[in-house]
């Protein structure tokens, strides 16, 4: 088995629980939110758009932070490993943009049918779909990308420089912030062209992933106290 | 055949693997003996691409040992510390080395968790420190690499469970041979197994030998006290003891038939001199030396 079909499977549990909790949480504040009066934003692009960021960070900084040592105990070279990493990683990103938009979708219809959508809810027509796809795609490669980088920085140099390595892997999350992060009101936050902002995201991640390739390619994997 | 050539390890100013030439015919069993900071582990995991070293080749039939998926694919490295994670069950931990090693051997790693009573269930973290040696061991010996490192895997076994580790070695090497390297602090224990034996001083190789060759190295001389002076002569003498009249010494010779037979004609007796008090011997001699 290769080293992204084993953490496909070994995430498997981990992806399916999340996914629960979110539901949960999107069927909650639904509720919650339509007793109250009619929705003026998307709690699921708010949230869930929200929620699976730091969600994917904190599996980038995993993969570093406890896989990479059990792969290369087990025979897998670093780079097999960095490569089965980024596919993981890269498929995990464009599966939630997919859920983001679809779940924009089903909320906006759900809301539809109840007439809960205030004046300012964001109906998810196919366009605006598109468009929660392509702002969210290029941030959700960013954050699991830096979870990345600032755990090798940590893993492969002492703490000051880890701190230095973590102000740099964070980059790639701001930047993309910055540039295409979309409200709860289906608005983008920054204004300007998107094909220059999703280039300007890209890029800057495609530098982290590069810097991230040359940390990996001959970290010592460390001894942990036993 | 695994080729060493000027292997040095450093961290920062420390030199813990020193300039190492070494050749290994596969398919027998290292035993790598040292004491502490000698730099075995820093040595074996270079040897297994744990660590990059700092200059120095390792090729490992041919082929340049770091990072090389033909190589890795084909290594098992073991620290005493574990590679593994603490939350994680013993089940999956074996079931990920399953994923990943194409030799994996899953009847064999059930038998072995019976053999070493490992339950399944428990989490790494609960397990005893001779239960995570045990499940080191089982990780190594199912996992069938045709190059098994095992770095002081008896750690916190009891007598029982290092004698079910040892003969499962053996019968598992004889039956699927392969290049075994066992690097180990219980020299007396474990020097039946080796083949080869390499000792390891500050960095440096001190000595690498065919472990038969080792045992018939030395010899142990006991007897009436003037009776040993008069048979010990000019020999090196590695170590002496003595009882009353009784004088007991330990010779760095091979003693011939007729020395033997005159020995014991003068009412001495002869013993093998083990592994162990040599590598006592050869690395507090190399120590007093230094100073």
């Amino acid at each position: 088995m290769s080293a992204g079909q084993a953490l496909f499977r070994f995430y498997r549990p981990f992806i399916i629980g999340f996914s629960g909790v979110v539901v949960a949480l999107e069927v909650a504040a639904l509720v919650i939110a339509a007793v109250n009066g009619k929705l003026n934003y998307s709690t699921w692009l708010l949230f869930t758009g929200t929620g699976v960021r730091w969600w994917l960070l904190v599996v980038g900084t995993v993969l570093v932070a406890l896989q990479l040592k059990v792969f290369v105990s087990n025979g897998v070279t670093r780079r097999e490993f960095v490569r089965g990493a980024a596919r993981f990683m890269l498929a995990l990103a464009v599966g939630w943009a997919a859920v983001l938009a679809l779940g924009h979708g089903l909320e906006s219809y759900v809301m539809g049918l109840l007439d809960q959508r205030g004046s300012n809810y964001p109906v998810a027509t196919a366009s605006q779909m598109l468009s929660d796809f392509g702002h969210a795609l290029p941030g959700l490669i960013a954050y699991p990308l830096s979870g990345a980088v600032i755990a090798v920085g940590f893993y492969r140099f002492r703490t000051w420089i880890g701190v230095g390595v973590m102000v740099l892997g964070a980059v790639p999350v701001v930047v993309g912030d910055y540039l295409l992060r979309i409200n709860g009101n289906g608005h983008v936050t920054h204004q300007g062209p998107y094909v220059l902002a999703l280039l300007g995201s890209l890029a800057i991640s495609g530098v982290a992933a590069v810097a991230f390739l040359r940390l990996m390619s001959d970290v010592p994997i460390r001894r942990t106290a036993g | 055949m695994i080729e060493l050539r000027g292997v040095t390890v450093r961290y920062g100013s420390t030199v813990a693997v020193d300039n190492v030439d070494l050749e290994l015919p596969t398919g027998k069993i290292y035993g790598l003996l040292g004491r502490n900071g000698s730099g075995k582990t820093s040595l074996l995991s270079a040897l297994a691409s744990y660590r990059r070293p700092t200059s120095g080749t390792i090729l490992v039939d041919g082929v340049e040992a770091f990072e090389n998926p033909q190589v890795m694919h084909r290594t098992a490295f073991v620290r005493d510390t574990l590679d593994v994670n603490d939350s994680d069950r013993v089940s999956r931990v074996l079931r990920f080395a399953g994923w990943l090693r194409s030799g994996w051997d899953e009847a064999y790693a059930e038998k072995l968790l019976d053999l070493f009573q490992l339950p399944s269930r428990k989490t790494v973290s609960s397990l005893s420190r001779g239960q995570k040696s045990a499940l080191g061991v089982v990780l190594g010996l199912a996992a069938r690499a045709p190059l098994t490192i095992l770095d002081e895997s008896y750690l916190g076994m009891d007598a029982v469970a290092r004698t079910n580790f040892y003969r499962e070695l053996l019968a598992d090497y004889l039956a699927y041979p392969r290049t075994i390297l066992l690097s180990t602090h219980l020299i007396d224990e474990a020097a039946d197994l080796f083949e080869r034996v390499i000792i390891l001083d500050r960095g440096r190789v001190l000595m690498h030998e065919e472990a038969e060759a080792l045992r018939g190295r030395g010899v142990t001389v006991t007897g009436p006290s003037a009776a040993v002076d008069a048979f010990v002569g000019d020999r090196l003498v590695l170590g002496e003891q003595r009882l009353g009249g009784v004088r007991a010494v330990t010779l760095d010779t091979r003693l011939s038939p007729s020395e033997q037979s005159g020995g014991e004609a003068a009412g001495l007796t002869f013993g093998p001199l083990s592994i162990q008090d040599l590598f006592v011997h050869l690395t507090s001699s190399s120590q007093e030396a230094s100073r």
